[in-house]
């Protein structure tokens, strides 16, 4: 069986195959300073899981992935299984994105459906006939907790092993949504089905509590074939979407949900505060 | 479950067909809204707050439209706007009520 | 407290309330939401000026104008919406009696359905509950949501 061939040139097939592409074709998130933490975008054609508890921040990010690949030339494709998704046109219009101009001109879609749906296989399934439509080269999928509602918990390593190869094979880079209760302790599982070694790249958020106020966190757990930043980033979810900020360098025990200042900074702190008090 | 078939209506036609329940109206206005709706009957129905049965003629009436499109997916039937025929029945109810005259008119 | 809490018990539901059953929803409301043990139960509503009433009814009105910008819309689309605008529709969203007349010269049959798009956006939007098996009457739906949002602004 042939694989069909994506826009880039190369079939998915190939790239499945034959070895990592090409730094230069990196697919770019068009968030600055996450396409730096990943060298230059996420690998073509790779299967992305963006973890986080509710409220962190997923969906934004995601359509804004999506969002930036149109204004680049890449169609995108939001499937929700979300009861009323007219709420995500609503959400993005409010940052100044509007979906519905995109679908106009058939260079966006978002597709609300249900998860058994996409679980049901045949000659002809759901996403065969939603890639059709626009041939997109990108995909979120919204979210794979809500497909893991729908199938055995023994079968949901193997019903997301199914979604993710068969957009694998077909070239188009996916982002797919896991929602966790939490990303804390010694272990980085971020689910309790085993999905993490299934997808090529780890993105976590996570929100946490310094100095009494919420904030929230970034950070890439694993990308397969390449380097990336490894370090915890703060972001903001403003009124134009993710914007990332600085590192949490004065602090340490974010991931364990313990977050304190360091060694260094804590001695700077007493240093000022003895300072402040011979004056 | 049932083949659409387009047949020649006129705009006024069409316009009744679309208006005809308030079960239509609340399809209309959902997939509207939600342009890249797919699912079964079953799963339309819920989304609008009523039972299959409730539902299912509005359906085939939309269908036979052409304003849904119906398809198999594994053991599911799975109904979906057509976005061309939308835009095309739209226009056509947009062209009839044009020569509607109701007094004053800006 | 959320107006949809006692506005869904059905045992106050009445389609049509009356001015008595709109005043003891008010007080039930209040009480409801007061917190204070010290509260005087024998509460009567804020009297409302002629300018908080204009307020009122201004703002009312914007609400309804821009739900049937959305309902007919949502179900026919911009292009008829703009030539519904056109033919002055928007304008006598708040008149029930012109906008009903309109309608059923531009839709016949189907005026109906538009109106309980409009009526059922409106509810949801006001946090009434919308009874699809009960007898529909658009100008009686507007002046109960009228009702409810005058009663909000009241009770601030």
């Amino acid at each position: 069986m042939t694989a069909p061939r994506s826009k880039a040139g190369a079939s998915g097939f190939d790239q499945l195959f034959s070895g990592r592409a090409e730094e230069g074709l990196r697919v770019k998130t068009g968030i600055v300073e996450l396409d730096d933490m990943l060298r230059g975008g996420f690998m073509p054609g790779d299967a992305v899981m963006l973890a986080g508890s509710a409220g962190t921040g997923k969906t934004t990010l995601a359509l804004q992935y999506l969002v930036n690949g149109v204004k680049l030339g890449e169609p995108g494709i939001y499937v929700t299984f979300e009861e009323l998704p007219d709420q995500i046109y609503r959400d993005a219009k409010n940052l100044g994105w509007d979906l519905r101009k995109m679908e106009e001109a058939d260079k966006f879609r978002v597709i609300c459906t249900s998860p058994n749906l996409v679980l049901e296989s045949g000659d002809d399934s759901l996403l065969d006939e939603v890639l059709r439509d626009i041939q997109p080269r990108r995909i979120v999928i919204d979210s794979l907790s809500h497909l893991e509602m729908f199938v055995k918990k023994d079968d949901m390593r193997m019903e997301a092993y199914r979604v993710i190869r068969y957009l694998k094979t077909r070239g188009v880079s996916s982002v797919l949504l896991w929602e966790s209760p939490q990303i804390s302790g010694g272990s980085f599982s971020i689910t309790d089905v085993g999905l993490s070694f299934l997808v090529d790249c780890i993105v976590a958020l996570k929100p946490v509590e310094i100095e009494s106020s919420l904030r929230k966190a970034l950070v890439i757990l694993k990308m397969r074939g390449s380097d990336h930043d490894k370090r915890l980033r703060e972001f903001e979810i403003t009124s134009t979407g993710i914007k990332i900020e600085s590192t949490f360098s004065n602090y340490e025990g974010i991931i364990s949900g313990s977050p304190r200042k360091v060694a260094s900074e804590k001695f700077m702190e007493l240093f000022r505060g003895a300072s402040e008090k011979h004056k | 479950m049932f083949h659409g078939e387009q047949a020649e209506m006129s705009e006024q036609e069409i316009l009744s067909t679309l208006l005809a329940s308030e079960i239509r109206g609340d399809l209309l206005v959902l997939f509207h809204k939600n342009p890249g709706l797919i699912d079964t009957v079953d799963g339309i129905a819920r989304r609008i707050g009523r039972t299959t049965i409730a539902v299912i003629s509005d359906v085939r009436e939309l269908l036979q439209l052409g304003l849904l499109k119906q398809k198999r997916i594994g053991a599911s039937e799975i109904v979906y706007l057509d976005r061309a025929r939308d835009r095309e029945i739209l226009e056509s109810v947009a062209n009839h009520l044009k020569t509607v005259r109701i007094g004053r008119e800006k | 407290m959320k107006l949809e809490s006692w506005v869904t018990d059905s045992s106050l539901l009445s389609y049509c309330p009356t001015g008595q059953d709109m005043m003891g929803m008010a007080i039930r409301m209040r009480e409801s939401s007061s917190t204070n043990p010290q509260d005087n139960l024998e509460w009567t509503p804020k009297s409302t000026g002629p300018d908080q009433r204009f307020a009122a009814e201004k703002s009312f009105s914007s609400v309804l104008v821009n739900t049937v910008r959305e309902a007919v819309g949502n179900a026919l689309g911009r292009n008829v919406l703009e030539i519904l605008t056109s033919k002055g529709l928007l304008d006598d969203a708040s008149n029930s009696k012109e906008f009903d007349r309109k309608l059923q010269l531009l839709f016949g049959n189907g005026a109906a359905v538009l109106e309980r798009i409009v009526v059922k956006d409106l509810n949801r939007r006001l946090g009434i509950r919308y009874d699809s098996e009960a007898r529909f009457d658009y100008g009686k739906s507007l002046e109960t949501a009228k009702e409810v949002c005058f009663m909000e602004s009241r009770l601030k």
